[in-house]
C-alpha cells in the first residue's frame, strides 16, 4: 500500500532526534574490548561460584565490604577491575581467580 | 513512540518503545555484552540451546554472543554512505513483509561450529530506510516458536501500524544481515 511521498515521510521522520552517542558507546566497546572479555569472564567465574555456594550478590558484598551497587557493576563484566578487588574476590570466594590451575 | 536516527544519513532509525529511554538499537547491544543478562537468559533457554545447537555449557553461550554482538555492532559502525543497506538486510521470509539482519559470521581464532543467533529486525521503507524494531538471540527455526522472538513479530506489527497511522506505509519489510554476503 503506498499512501505517502518521501517528502512527507521525510518531514515526519527527520523530526524526530539524532542520536549518534551509540558509536560512542561502540567504539568504547570495540576499543576495550581485549581487557572487556577478561572482566567478562570474571564476572561469569564469581556468578558461577555464587551458585555453587548459594551466596547471594548482597552477601558478597557484604563480606567484600563494598556496596551492592558495587556487586552488581562488576558482574555485568564492564568493569576495569583493580588486583586488590580480585584479590579480595578469590578470598571471599575461597576459589582462584587471576591464576587458575592448569591440569594436566 | 519515537524514531531516532542512528546515521548521519538519515538511512537508519531506531524505535523508542512507549515507557522506554533507551532505543531498541542501545538496548540489545547493552544487553548482548552484558553477562548477568545474557546467563539469565541462556539459563532460561538451554534446552533450546542443546537441541539446536549442541550446546550445553552456559560460558560458551554467552562468549558467543558477546564476540557476535561486538562484530555486528562494528558492522553497524562502519557502514559508510556508500554502503547498499539493501545488502545486509534480507527478508524475513519468502511470503514476510519485514527484512531481518544476522550475522552469520564465525568468529576468527574459535572453533566455534555453529552460526550467530543474534538478530536484528527492522522495517525497510521504500526510501530505502530502514528502522530498526528490536533484537533477539533466536535459537530455534521460526520466530514463532518462543515468547522472546514472538514479542519481535509483533513489535515489527506495531511499528508497521503506527506508520501507516503516520501515512507512511510504503515500506519493504524486515531486514537481516547476513555477514556471510559480504
Amino acid at each position: 500500500m503506498k499512501v505517502t511521498n518521501n517528502d512527507q515521510e521525510l518531514r515526519i521522520l527527520e523530526s524526530q532526534e539524532v542520536r549518534t552517542d551509540w558509536k560512542e558507546r561502540a567504539e568504547w566497546r570495540r576499543n576495550n574490548k581485549y581487557w572487556l572479555d577478561h572482566s567478562r569472564r570474571i564476572a561469569l567465574t564469581v556468578l558461577n561460584r555464587l551458585d555453587e555456594t548459594g551466596m547471594s550478590q548482597r552477601q558478597l558484598a557484604e563480606r567484600m565490604g563494598c556496596s551492592a551497587q558495587n556487586v552488581s557493576k562488576l558482574l555485568k563484566g564492564q568493569e576495569n577491575l583493580t588486583l586488590e578487588t580480585i584479590a579480595k574476590l578469590e578470598l571471599v570466594l575461597g576459589i582462584p581467580i587471576l591464576f587458575t590451575p592448569v591440569s594436566n | 513512540m519515537k524514531f531516532e536516527r542512528l546515521t548521519d544519513d538519515a538511512r537508519l532509525w531506531a524505535v523508542v518503545y512507549d515507557g522506554e529511554e533507551q532505543n531498541v538499537f542501545d538496548k540489545v547491544f547493552d544487553s548482548w555484552t552484558d553477562v548477568v543478562w545474557l546467563r539469565t537468559f541462556f539459563k532460561n533457554n538451554m534446552e533450546d540451546l542443546a537441541s539446536y545447537f549442541h550446546i550445553t555449557d552456559l560460558d560458551v553461550a554467552i562468549f558467543d554472543t558477546v564476540d557476535d554482538a561486538c562484530t555486528l555492532e562494528c558492522l553497524m559502525l562502519d557502514i559508510t554512505p556508500e554502503a547498499n543497506l539493501d545488502l545486509l538486510f534480507r527478508p524475513l521470509s519468502n511470503h514476510s513483509p519485514y527484512n531481518e539482519l544476522l550475522s552469520k559470521e564465525k568468529a576468527k581464532g574459535t572453533f566455534r561450529k555453529h552460526s550467530s543467533w543474534l538478530r536484528l529486525y527492522a522495517i525497510r521503507l521504500q526510501s530505502g530506510r530502514y528502522i530498526i524494531t528490536g533484537g533477539a538471540i533466536k535459537l530455534t527455526a521460526t520466530m514463532e516458536e518462543r515468547e522472546h522472538t514472538l514479542n519481535e513479530l509483533k513489535n515489527l506489527n506495531l511499528v508497521r501500524n503506527y506508520l501507516i497511522s503516520l501515512g507512511i506505509a510504503d515500506y519493504d519489510g524486515f531486514a537481516s544481515y547476513e555477514s556471510d554476503q559480504q
